[in-house]
Protein backbone atom coordinates (compact mmCIF):
# COMPACT_ATOMS: atom_id res chain seq x y z
CA UNK A 1 0.00 0.00 0.00
CA UNK A 2 1.09 3.52 -0.63
CA UNK A 3 2.19 5.75 2.18
CA UNK A 4 -0.44 7.93 3.77
CA UNK A 5 -0.32 11.10 5.80
CA UNK A 6 -2.49 13.04 8.19
CA UNK A 7 -2.43 16.76 7.49
CA UNK A 8 -3.10 19.08 10.42
CA UNK A 9 -4.03 22.49 9.04
CA UNK A 10 -3.90 24.62 12.16
CA UNK A 11 -5.55 27.57 10.44
CA UNK A 12 -8.75 25.56 10.17
CA UNK A 13 -8.78 24.20 13.72
CA UNK A 14 -11.45 25.65 16.01
CA UNK A 15 -10.43 23.51 18.99
CA UNK A 16 -13.74 21.69 19.21
CA UNK A 17 -11.75 18.62 20.29
CA UNK A 18 -13.92 16.31 18.22
CA UNK A 19 -10.72 14.46 17.32
CA UNK A 20 -9.99 13.73 20.99
CA UNK A 21 -13.44 12.28 21.43
CA UNK A 22 -13.51 10.32 18.19
CA UNK A 23 -10.11 8.81 19.05
CA UNK A 24 -11.33 7.70 22.47
CA UNK A 25 -14.48 6.26 20.96
CA UNK A 26 -12.84 4.26 18.17
CA UNK A 27 -9.99 3.00 20.30
CA UNK A 28 -12.27 2.31 23.24
CA UNK A 29 -10.17 4.47 25.59
CA UNK A 30 -11.40 5.33 29.05
CA UNK A 31 -12.11 8.93 30.04
CA UNK A 32 -9.78 10.89 32.28
CA UNK A 33 -11.16 12.58 35.38
CA UNK A 34 -9.76 16.11 35.35
CA UNK A 35 -10.14 19.34 37.27
CA UNK A 36 -10.80 22.86 36.04
CA UNK A 37 -7.42 24.41 35.49
CA UNK A 38 -8.79 27.73 34.32
CA UNK A 39 -8.73 27.00 30.60
CA UNK A 40 -10.30 24.91 27.90
CA UNK A 41 -7.31 22.71 27.34
CA UNK A 42 -8.09 19.30 28.76
CA UNK A 43 -6.88 16.72 29.78
CA UNK A 44 -3.52 18.15 30.92
CA UNK A 45 -1.38 15.63 29.05
CA UNK A 46 -1.41 12.69 26.69
CA UNK A 47 -1.87 9.41 28.50
CA UNK A 48 -2.03 5.67 27.98
CA UNK A 49 -5.71 6.34 27.31
CA UNK A 50 -5.33 9.68 25.48
CA UNK A 51 -3.63 9.48 22.09
CA UNK A 52 -4.43 12.98 20.81
CA UNK A 53 -4.91 16.25 22.58
CA UNK A 54 -5.57 19.75 21.30
CA UNK A 55 -3.09 22.18 22.74
CA UNK A 56 -4.24 25.76 23.35
CA UNK A 57 -1.14 27.82 22.74
CA UNK A 58 -1.50 31.43 23.69
CA UNK A 59 0.61 34.08 22.04
CA UNK A 60 0.67 37.78 22.70
CA UNK A 61 1.16 40.12 19.79
CA UNK A 62 0.63 43.89 19.95
CA UNK A 63 -1.49 43.78 23.09
CA UNK A 64 -3.67 41.07 21.59
CA UNK A 65 -3.78 37.46 22.62
CA UNK A 66 -3.90 34.91 19.84
CA UNK A 67 -4.86 31.30 20.24
CA UNK A 68 -2.77 28.93 18.19
CA UNK A 69 -4.35 25.50 18.27
CA UNK A 70 -1.93 22.64 17.96
CA UNK A 71 -2.31 18.93 18.33
CA UNK A 72 -0.19 16.66 20.53
CA UNK A 73 0.07 13.23 18.94
CA UNK A 74 2.47 10.67 17.57
CA UNK A 75 3.96 12.04 14.37
CA UNK A 76 4.51 8.60 12.79
CA UNK A 77 8.12 9.29 11.89
CA UNK A 78 9.71 7.49 8.97
CA UNK A 79 12.96 7.59 10.96
CA UNK A 80 11.41 6.77 14.32
CA UNK A 81 13.43 7.19 17.51
CA UNK A 82 11.03 5.02 19.48
CA UNK A 83 11.56 2.13 17.08
CA UNK A 84 15.32 2.64 17.13
CA UNK A 85 15.63 2.25 20.89
CA UNK A 86 13.02 -0.43 21.54
CA UNK A 87 14.91 -3.57 22.66
CA UNK A 88 12.10 -6.04 22.04
CA UNK A 89 11.77 -7.48 18.53
CA UNK A 90 8.36 -6.68 17.08
CA UNK A 91 7.17 -4.42 19.91
CA UNK A 92 7.34 -1.31 17.69
CA UNK A 93 6.76 -1.80 13.99
CA UNK A 94 5.86 0.26 10.99
CA UNK A 95 3.26 -0.77 8.45
CA UNK A 96 3.32 -0.13 4.72
CA UNK A 97 1.08 2.93 5.13
CA UNK A 98 3.70 4.54 7.33
CA UNK A 99 1.97 4.04 10.69
CA UNK A 100 4.27 3.32 13.65
CA UNK A 101 2.54 0.85 15.95
CA UNK A 102 3.30 -0.43 19.46
CA UNK A 103 2.20 -3.99 20.22
CA UNK A 104 1.32 -4.00 23.92
CA UNK A 105 1.47 -7.79 23.97
CA UNK A 106 5.20 -7.62 23.25
CA UNK A 107 6.11 -4.35 24.99
CA UNK A 108 7.82 -4.97 28.33
CA UNK A 109 7.53 -1.51 29.83
CA UNK A 110 11.17 -0.39 29.83
CA UNK A 111 10.19 3.17 28.82
CA UNK A 112 13.17 3.48 26.46
CA UNK A 113 10.84 4.60 23.65
CA UNK A 114 9.76 7.84 25.29
CA UNK A 115 13.41 8.82 25.67
CA UNK A 116 14.12 7.98 22.04
CA UNK A 117 11.14 9.96 20.77
CA UNK A 118 11.90 13.52 19.62
CA UNK A 119 8.35 14.57 20.52
CA UNK A 120 7.95 12.95 23.98
CA UNK A 121 4.93 10.93 22.89
CA UNK A 122 4.58 7.40 24.33
CA UNK A 123 2.76 7.18 27.66
CA UNK A 124 2.68 4.27 30.10
CA UNK A 125 -0.08 2.32 31.80
CA UNK A 126 1.55 2.38 35.23
CA UNK A 127 -1.35 0.77 37.08
CA UNK A 128 -1.97 -1.92 34.43
CA UNK A 129 -5.49 -0.69 33.76
CA UNK A 130 -5.51 -2.19 30.27
CA UNK A 131 -4.41 -5.63 31.43
CA UNK A 132 -1.30 -5.96 29.24
CA UNK A 133 1.06 -5.54 32.19
CA UNK A 134 2.64 -2.72 34.13
CA UNK A 135 3.98 0.28 32.21
CA UNK A 136 3.06 -0.96 28.74
CA UNK A 137 3.51 1.84 26.19
CA UNK A 138 0.58 3.40 24.34
CA UNK A 139 0.26 6.03 21.65
CA UNK A 140 -1.64 6.91 18.49
CA UNK A 141 -1.77 4.05 15.99
CA UNK A 142 -2.71 6.25 13.00
CA UNK A 143 -5.79 4.02 13.13
CA UNK A 144 -3.90 1.25 11.37
CA UNK A 145 -6.86 -1.02 12.03
CA UNK A 146 -9.26 1.35 10.28
CA UNK A 147 -6.81 1.88 7.44
CA UNK A 148 -6.65 -1.88 7.01
CA UNK A 149 -10.39 -1.81 6.34
CA UNK A 150 -10.08 1.03 3.87
CA UNK A 151 -11.23 3.71 6.30
CA UNK A 152 -9.61 7.01 7.25
CA UNK A 153 -8.33 7.55 10.81
CA UNK A 154 -11.15 8.40 13.22
CA UNK A 155 -9.86 11.90 13.99
CA UNK A 156 -9.71 12.91 10.33
CA UNK A 157 -13.12 11.40 9.72
CA UNK A 158 -14.72 13.39 12.50
CA UNK A 159 -12.99 16.76 12.07
CA UNK A 160 -15.80 19.17 11.03
CA UNK A 161 -13.68 21.97 9.62
CA UNK A 162 -11.19 20.14 7.47
CA UNK A 163 -8.30 20.89 9.82
CA UNK A 164 -7.49 17.18 9.82
CA UNK A 165 -7.35 15.42 6.49
CA UNK A 166 -6.08 12.04 5.42
CA UNK A 167 -4.12 11.99 2.18
CA UNK A 168 -1.55 10.21 0.06
CA UNK A 169 1.99 11.00 1.21
CA UNK A 170 2.86 11.46 -2.44
CA UNK A 171 0.74 14.61 -2.44
CA UNK A 172 2.98 16.31 0.10
CA UNK A 173 4.86 18.50 -2.41
CA UNK A 174 1.60 19.90 -3.76
CA UNK A 175 0.13 20.42 -0.31
CA UNK A 176 3.32 22.12 0.86
CA UNK A 177 3.49 24.41 -2.13
CA UNK A 178 -0.09 25.53 -1.59
CA UNK A 179 0.44 26.05 2.15
CA UNK A 180 3.62 28.05 1.63
CA UNK A 181 1.86 30.25 -0.89
CA UNK A 182 -0.73 30.97 1.80
CA UNK A 183 2.11 32.03 4.12
CA UNK A 184 2.13 28.93 6.31
CA UNK A 185 5.02 26.88 7.65
CA UNK A 186 5.10 23.21 6.64
CA UNK A 187 6.26 21.03 9.50
CA UNK A 188 7.10 17.47 8.49
CA UNK A 189 9.90 16.65 10.93
CA UNK A 190 12.68 17.43 8.41
CA UNK A 191 14.91 14.35 8.18
CA UNK A 192 12.50 12.33 10.34
CA UNK A 193 9.96 12.65 7.53
CA UNK A 194 6.88 12.39 9.72
CA UNK A 195 3.63 11.03 8.30
CA UNK A 196 1.71 13.59 10.29
CA UNK A 197 2.30 16.96 8.67
CA UNK A 198 1.46 20.25 10.33
CA UNK A 199 0.62 23.40 8.44
CA UNK A 200 1.42 26.13 10.94
CA UNK A 201 0.45 29.78 11.10
CA UNK A 202 3.49 30.66 13.17
CA UNK A 203 6.88 29.16 13.86
CA UNK A 204 7.02 25.66 15.44
CA UNK A 205 8.06 27.03 18.87
CA UNK A 206 4.76 28.85 19.17
CA UNK A 207 3.03 25.48 18.94
CA UNK A 208 5.35 23.76 21.39
CA UNK A 209 6.97 21.78 18.57
CA UNK A 210 10.76 21.38 18.46
CA UNK A 211 12.17 23.79 15.87
CA UNK A 212 14.77 21.27 14.72
CA UNK A 213 13.22 17.85 15.34
CA UNK A 214 15.76 15.05 15.49
CA UNK A 215 16.31 11.80 17.33
CA UNK A 216 17.88 12.88 20.65
CA UNK A 217 21.70 12.82 20.46
CA UNK A 218 22.21 10.66 23.57
CA UNK A 219 19.69 8.11 22.29
CA UNK A 220 21.43 8.02 18.92
CA UNK A 221 24.87 7.59 20.53
CA UNK A 222 23.55 5.00 22.95
CA UNK A 223 22.01 2.73 20.34
CA UNK A 224 23.25 3.43 16.85
CA UNK A 225 26.84 4.34 17.67
CA UNK A 226 27.75 2.42 20.83
CA UNK A 227 26.45 -0.97 19.72
CA UNK A 228 28.98 -1.53 16.93
CA UNK A 229 31.64 0.31 18.94
CA UNK A 230 31.11 -2.05 21.86
CA UNK A 231 31.17 -5.19 19.75
CA UNK A 232 34.31 -4.12 17.87
CA UNK A 233 36.04 -3.03 21.09
CA UNK A 234 35.32 -6.40 22.69
CA UNK A 235 36.59 -8.36 19.68
CA UNK A 236 39.75 -6.22 19.51
CA UNK A 237 40.24 -6.69 23.24
CA UNK A 238 40.07 -10.47 22.92
CA UNK A 239 42.42 -10.37 19.93
CA UNK A 240 44.88 -8.20 21.87
CA UNK A 241 44.87 -10.66 24.76
CA UNK A 242 45.44 -13.62 22.45
CA UNK A 243 48.21 -11.77 20.63
CA UNK A 244 49.95 -11.02 23.91
CA UNK A 245 49.60 -14.61 25.04
CA UNK A 246 51.16 -16.11 21.91
CA UNK A 247 53.86 -13.50 21.32
CA UNK A 248 55.11 -12.16 24.67
CA UNK A 249 53.60 -15.04 26.61
CA UNK A 250 52.81 -15.45 30.28
CA UNK A 251 54.97 -14.11 33.08
CA UNK A 252 56.06 -17.46 34.46
CA UNK A 253 57.27 -18.11 37.97
CA UNK A 254 60.53 -20.01 38.12
CA UNK A 255 59.78 -23.31 39.77
CA UNK A 256 61.83 -23.55 42.92
CA UNK A 257 61.98 -26.03 45.77
CA UNK A 258 59.15 -24.23 47.45
CA UNK A 259 56.76 -24.58 44.54
CA UNK A 260 54.45 -27.56 44.55
CA UNK A 261 55.13 -28.98 41.10
CA UNK A 262 51.92 -31.00 41.13
CA UNK A 263 49.78 -27.97 41.81
CA UNK A 264 47.13 -27.48 39.15
CA UNK A 265 47.03 -23.78 40.03
CA UNK A 266 50.59 -23.30 38.97
CA UNK A 267 49.73 -23.12 35.29
CA UNK A 268 52.65 -23.85 32.99
CA UNK A 269 55.06 -24.21 35.89
CA UNK A 270 57.70 -22.16 34.16
CA UNK A 271 60.43 -24.75 33.66
CA UNK A 272 61.05 -23.21 30.23
CA UNK A 273 61.91 -19.78 31.65
CA UNK A 274 65.63 -19.15 31.61
CA UNK A 275 66.62 -16.61 34.19
CA UNK A 276 64.97 -16.21 37.58
CA UNK A 277 65.21 -12.80 39.12
CA UNK B 1 57.39 -30.92 52.62
CA UNK B 2 58.22 -28.51 49.90
CA UNK B 3 54.90 -26.66 49.92
CA UNK B 4 55.84 -23.18 50.98
CA UNK B 5 52.64 -21.22 50.75
CA UNK B 6 51.84 -17.66 51.67
CA UNK B 7 48.41 -16.43 52.77
CA UNK B 8 47.12 -13.87 50.28
CA UNK B 9 43.39 -13.38 50.78
CA UNK B 10 41.09 -14.39 53.62
CA UNK B 11 38.00 -16.45 52.89
CA UNK B 12 35.82 -13.41 53.64
CA UNK B 13 37.75 -11.31 51.12
CA UNK B 14 37.47 -14.03 48.51
CA UNK B 15 33.74 -14.54 49.10
CA UNK B 16 33.15 -10.82 48.48
CA UNK B 17 35.23 -10.91 45.30
CA UNK B 18 33.50 -14.06 44.02
CA UNK B 19 30.05 -12.61 44.63
CA UNK B 20 31.09 -9.47 42.80
CA UNK B 21 32.43 -11.52 39.89
CA UNK B 22 29.34 -13.72 39.60
CA UNK B 23 26.96 -10.75 39.69
CA UNK B 24 29.09 -9.01 37.07
CA UNK B 25 28.65 -11.96 34.71
CA UNK B 26 24.91 -12.17 35.41
CA UNK B 27 24.58 -8.38 34.94
CA UNK B 28 26.44 -8.49 31.65
CA UNK B 29 24.27 -11.28 30.25
CA UNK B 30 20.93 -9.92 31.49
CA UNK B 31 21.94 -6.33 30.65
CA UNK B 32 22.87 -7.16 27.07
CA UNK B 33 19.55 -8.96 26.62
CA UNK B 34 17.76 -5.81 27.79
CA UNK B 35 19.89 -3.54 25.61
CA UNK B 36 19.05 -4.30 22.04
CA UNK B 37 17.15 -6.58 19.71
CA UNK B 38 20.55 -7.89 18.56
CA UNK B 39 21.13 -9.53 21.96
CA UNK B 40 17.48 -10.20 22.77
CA UNK B 41 18.09 -13.97 22.61
CA UNK B 42 20.08 -13.75 25.86
CA UNK B 43 16.87 -13.02 27.77
CA UNK B 44 15.75 -16.60 27.18
CA UNK B 45 18.57 -17.87 29.43
CA UNK B 46 16.88 -16.11 32.31
CA UNK B 47 13.31 -16.98 31.41
CA UNK B 48 12.27 -13.96 29.39
CA UNK B 49 12.58 -10.20 29.40
CA UNK B 50 10.63 -9.58 32.57
CA UNK B 51 12.69 -12.09 34.54
CA UNK B 52 15.92 -10.73 33.03
CA UNK B 53 14.97 -7.27 34.19
CA UNK B 54 14.16 -8.36 37.75
CA UNK B 55 17.40 -10.35 37.95
CA UNK B 56 19.39 -7.43 36.53
CA UNK B 57 17.98 -5.02 39.09
CA UNK B 58 18.62 -7.19 42.15
CA UNK B 59 21.95 -8.55 40.96
CA UNK B 60 22.83 -4.88 40.42
CA UNK B 61 22.17 -4.15 44.07
CA UNK B 62 24.38 -7.07 45.17
CA UNK B 63 27.03 -5.98 42.71
CA UNK B 64 27.15 -2.42 43.97
CA UNK B 65 27.21 -3.60 47.60
CA UNK B 66 30.15 -5.93 46.94
CA UNK B 67 31.87 -3.21 44.91
CA UNK B 68 31.88 -1.05 48.04
CA UNK B 69 33.00 -3.98 50.21
CA UNK B 70 35.91 -4.69 47.87
CA UNK B 71 36.98 -1.08 47.91
CA UNK B 72 36.93 -0.87 51.69
CA UNK B 73 38.41 -4.28 52.45
CA UNK B 74 41.42 -3.53 50.25
CA UNK B 75 41.51 0.23 50.70
CA UNK B 76 44.75 0.01 52.71
CA UNK B 77 46.40 -1.96 49.91
CA UNK B 78 45.04 0.30 47.16
CA UNK B 79 46.50 3.36 48.88
CA UNK B 80 49.77 1.81 50.11
CA UNK B 81 52.98 3.42 48.86
CA UNK B 82 55.09 1.36 46.47
CA UNK B 83 58.34 1.66 44.55
CA UNK B 84 56.92 0.43 41.27
CA UNK B 85 55.05 2.61 38.79
CA UNK B 86 52.31 1.76 36.32
CA UNK B 87 54.91 1.96 33.56
CA UNK B 88 57.03 -0.66 35.36
CA UNK B 89 54.06 -3.03 35.57
CA UNK B 90 53.22 -2.62 31.89
CA UNK B 91 56.85 -3.04 30.85
CA UNK B 92 57.22 -6.19 32.93
CA UNK B 93 54.28 -7.76 31.10
CA UNK B 94 55.47 -6.63 27.67
CA UNK B 95 59.06 -7.76 28.18
CA UNK B 96 59.97 -10.56 30.58
CA UNK B 97 63.55 -9.29 30.95
CA UNK B 98 62.42 -5.94 32.28
CA UNK B 99 63.79 -5.20 35.75
CA UNK B 100 60.92 -3.69 37.72
CA UNK B 101 61.32 -2.39 41.26
CA UNK B 102 59.63 -4.92 43.57
CA UNK B 103 55.93 -4.41 44.19
CA UNK B 104 54.19 -4.52 47.54
CA UNK B 105 51.10 -6.66 48.16
CA UNK B 106 49.54 -5.01 45.12
CA UNK B 107 51.43 -3.59 42.18
CA UNK B 108 50.79 -0.11 40.78
CA UNK B 109 48.41 -1.43 38.13
CA UNK B 110 46.32 -3.33 40.66
CA UNK B 111 46.02 -0.25 42.85
CA UNK B 112 44.84 1.81 39.91
CA UNK B 113 42.39 -0.94 38.97
CA UNK B 114 40.97 -0.76 42.50
CA UNK B 115 40.06 2.89 42.05
CA UNK B 116 38.78 2.57 38.49
CA UNK B 117 36.60 -0.44 39.27
CA UNK B 118 35.13 1.40 42.24
CA UNK B 119 34.36 4.49 40.14
CA UNK B 120 32.87 2.42 37.33
CA UNK B 121 30.82 0.46 39.84
CA UNK B 122 29.42 3.66 41.32
CA UNK B 123 28.60 5.08 37.87
CA UNK B 124 26.93 1.83 36.80
CA UNK B 125 24.96 1.78 40.04
CA UNK B 126 23.83 5.40 39.84
CA UNK B 127 22.88 5.34 36.16
CA UNK B 128 21.29 1.92 36.72
CA UNK B 129 19.08 3.22 39.53
CA UNK B 130 17.88 6.01 37.25
CA UNK B 131 17.15 3.47 34.52
CA UNK B 132 15.24 1.40 37.05
CA UNK B 133 13.14 4.46 37.96
CA UNK B 134 13.18 6.45 34.71
CA UNK B 135 10.84 9.18 35.90
CA UNK B 136 13.07 10.56 38.65
CA UNK B 137 15.12 12.85 36.42
CA UNK B 138 14.11 15.24 33.69
CA UNK B 139 13.88 13.92 30.16
CA UNK B 140 17.06 15.60 28.95
CA UNK B 141 19.26 14.14 31.70
CA UNK B 142 17.61 10.73 31.69
CA UNK B 143 18.52 10.26 28.01
CA UNK B 144 22.18 10.53 29.02
CA UNK B 145 21.77 7.91 31.75
CA UNK B 146 21.19 5.19 29.15
CA UNK B 147 24.19 6.32 27.18
CA UNK B 148 26.42 6.50 30.27
CA UNK B 149 25.36 3.09 31.58
CA UNK B 150 26.18 1.67 28.19
CA UNK B 151 29.42 3.58 27.62
CA UNK B 152 30.86 2.77 31.04
CA UNK B 153 29.73 -0.84 30.59
CA UNK B 154 31.91 -1.10 27.47
CA UNK B 155 34.94 0.35 29.29
CA UNK B 156 34.20 -1.88 32.29
CA UNK B 157 33.97 -4.98 30.12
CA UNK B 158 37.34 -4.21 28.48
CA UNK B 159 38.94 -3.53 31.84
CA UNK B 160 37.63 -6.76 33.33
CA UNK B 161 38.76 -8.69 30.26
CA UNK B 162 42.28 -7.39 30.93
CA UNK B 163 41.95 -8.06 34.66
CA UNK B 164 40.84 -11.66 34.09
CA UNK B 165 43.64 -12.25 31.61
CA UNK B 166 46.29 -10.87 33.95
CA UNK B 167 44.87 -12.90 36.83
CA UNK B 168 44.89 -16.18 34.91
CA UNK B 169 46.69 -16.98 31.66
CA UNK B 170 49.13 -14.07 31.73
CA UNK B 171 50.59 -14.90 35.13
CA UNK B 172 50.31 -18.54 36.17
CA UNK B 173 49.86 -19.07 39.89
CA UNK B 174 47.87 -15.90 40.46
CA UNK B 175 44.45 -17.51 40.22
CA UNK B 176 45.35 -19.69 43.18
CA UNK B 177 45.20 -16.59 45.42
CA UNK B 178 41.58 -16.03 44.55
CA UNK B 179 40.68 -19.72 44.50
CA UNK B 180 42.54 -21.11 47.52
CA UNK B 181 43.53 -17.89 49.23
CA UNK B 182 47.20 -18.86 49.17
CA UNK B 183 50.04 -18.41 46.70
CA UNK B 184 53.41 -20.08 46.44
CA UNK B 185 56.43 -18.38 47.91
CA UNK B 186 58.14 -18.32 44.52
CA UNK B 187 55.12 -16.56 43.04
CA UNK B 188 55.12 -13.97 45.80
CA UNK B 189 58.82 -13.32 45.34
CA UNK B 190 58.47 -12.95 41.59
CA UNK B 191 55.39 -10.73 41.46
CA UNK B 192 55.37 -8.95 44.80
CA UNK B 193 58.96 -8.86 45.97
CA UNK B 194 58.41 -6.14 48.54
CA UNK B 195 55.42 -7.92 50.11
CA UNK B 196 56.00 -9.79 53.32
CA UNK B 197 53.07 -12.22 53.49
CA UNK B 198 52.45 -14.71 56.27
CA UNK B 199 53.55 -18.23 55.55
CA UNK B 200 51.00 -20.96 56.14
C1 LIG C 1 25.28 -1.62 39.87
C2 LIG C 1 24.06 -1.70 39.71
C3 LIG C 1 23.34 -1.76 38.40
C4 LIG C 1 22.05 -1.37 38.27
C5 LIG C 1 21.16 -0.87 39.39
C6 LIG C 1 21.69 -1.54 36.89
C7 LIG C 1 20.45 -1.23 36.36
C8 LIG C 1 20.13 -1.32 35.03
C9 LIG C 1 18.87 -1.02 34.49
C10 LIG C 1 17.67 -0.53 35.28
C11 LIG C 1 18.91 -1.26 33.17
C12 LIG C 1 17.77 -1.10 32.19
C13 LIG C 1 17.13 -2.43 32.06
C14 LIG C 1 15.70 -2.31 32.02
O1 LIG C 1 15.08 -1.91 33.01
O2 LIG C 1 15.18 -2.66 30.97
C15 LIG C 1 20.19 -1.70 32.84
C16 LIG C 1 20.61 -2.04 31.59
C17 LIG C 1 21.85 -2.57 31.31
N1 LIG C 1 22.84 -2.88 32.24
FE1 LIG C 1 22.78 -2.43 34.20
N2 LIG C 1 22.73 -2.02 36.20
C18 LIG C 1 23.78 -2.19 37.09
C19 LIG C 1 25.03 -2.67 36.82
C20 LIG C 1 25.41 -3.16 35.59
C21 LIG C 1 26.67 -3.77 35.34
C22 LIG C 1 27.76 -3.97 36.36
C23 LIG C 1 26.67 -4.14 34.04
C24 LIG C 1 27.72 -4.84 33.24
C25 LIG C 1 28.79 -5.28 33.67
C26 LIG C 1 25.43 -3.72 33.45
C27 LIG C 1 25.08 -3.87 32.13
C28 LIG C 1 23.92 -3.41 31.56
C29 LIG C 1 23.62 -3.43 30.16
C30 LIG C 1 24.54 -3.93 29.06
C31 LIG C 1 22.33 -2.89 30.01
C32 LIG C 1 21.54 -2.71 28.72
C33 LIG C 1 21.26 -1.27 28.45
C34 LIG C 1 22.47 -0.47 28.09
O3 LIG C 1 23.53 -1.03 27.81
O4 LIG C 1 22.36 0.75 28.08
N3 LIG C 1 24.66 -3.13 34.42
N4 LIG C 1 20.94 -1.74 34.00
S1 LIG D 1 6.55 10.72 17.21
FE1 LIG D 1 7.70 9.55 18.73
S2 LIG D 1 6.37 7.81 19.18
FE2 LIG D 1 5.65 8.68 17.23
S3 LIG D 1 6.80 7.54 15.64
FE3 LIG D 1 7.98 9.39 16.09
S4 LIG D 1 9.45 8.67 17.62
FE4 LIG D 1 7.83 7.16 17.59
S1 LIG E 1 8.38 0.53 26.71
FE1 LIG E 1 7.70 -1.12 25.32
S2 LIG E 1 7.52 -0.19 23.29
FE2 LIG E 1 8.68 1.23 24.57
S3 LIG E 1 10.83 0.67 24.14
FE3 LIG E 1 10.24 -0.50 25.95
S4 LIG E 1 9.50 -2.49 25.15
FE4 LIG E 1 9.60 -1.05 23.41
Amino acid sequence: MAKKMIIVDTSECIACRGCQTACKQWNNLSAVLTVNRGGYENPPDLGYNTYVKIRFNEKEAGGDVRWLFGQDRCMHCTDAGCEMVCPVPGAITRDSNGAVIIDQNLCTGCKYCVFGCPFDIPRFDSANKEGFGKNRAFKCTMCADRQGMGMAPACTKTCPTGALTFAEKADLPDVSARARKAGMTVYDGDALSTNVVFLLEDNPDAYGLPAKPAIPTPAYLWRTVMKPVGVVAFVLGVLAVITHLVTVGPKEVEEGDDTPSSSPYQGGGGSDVSSPR
Amino acid sequence: MSHHLVKRFSSKERLVHWTNMCTFIVLTLTGLGLYSQTFFGLTSIFGGVDMSRVIHHYAGLVFIATTFLIFFQWFKDFTAAGEDSLGDVISSYMNHDYESPPSGKLNAGQKLLGFIVFSFGVIMGLTGIFMWFPDLLGRGIQQWMYFLHNFVFILFMLLILLHVYLGTAASPGTWRGMYKGTVTKAWAKKHHGAWDGDEV
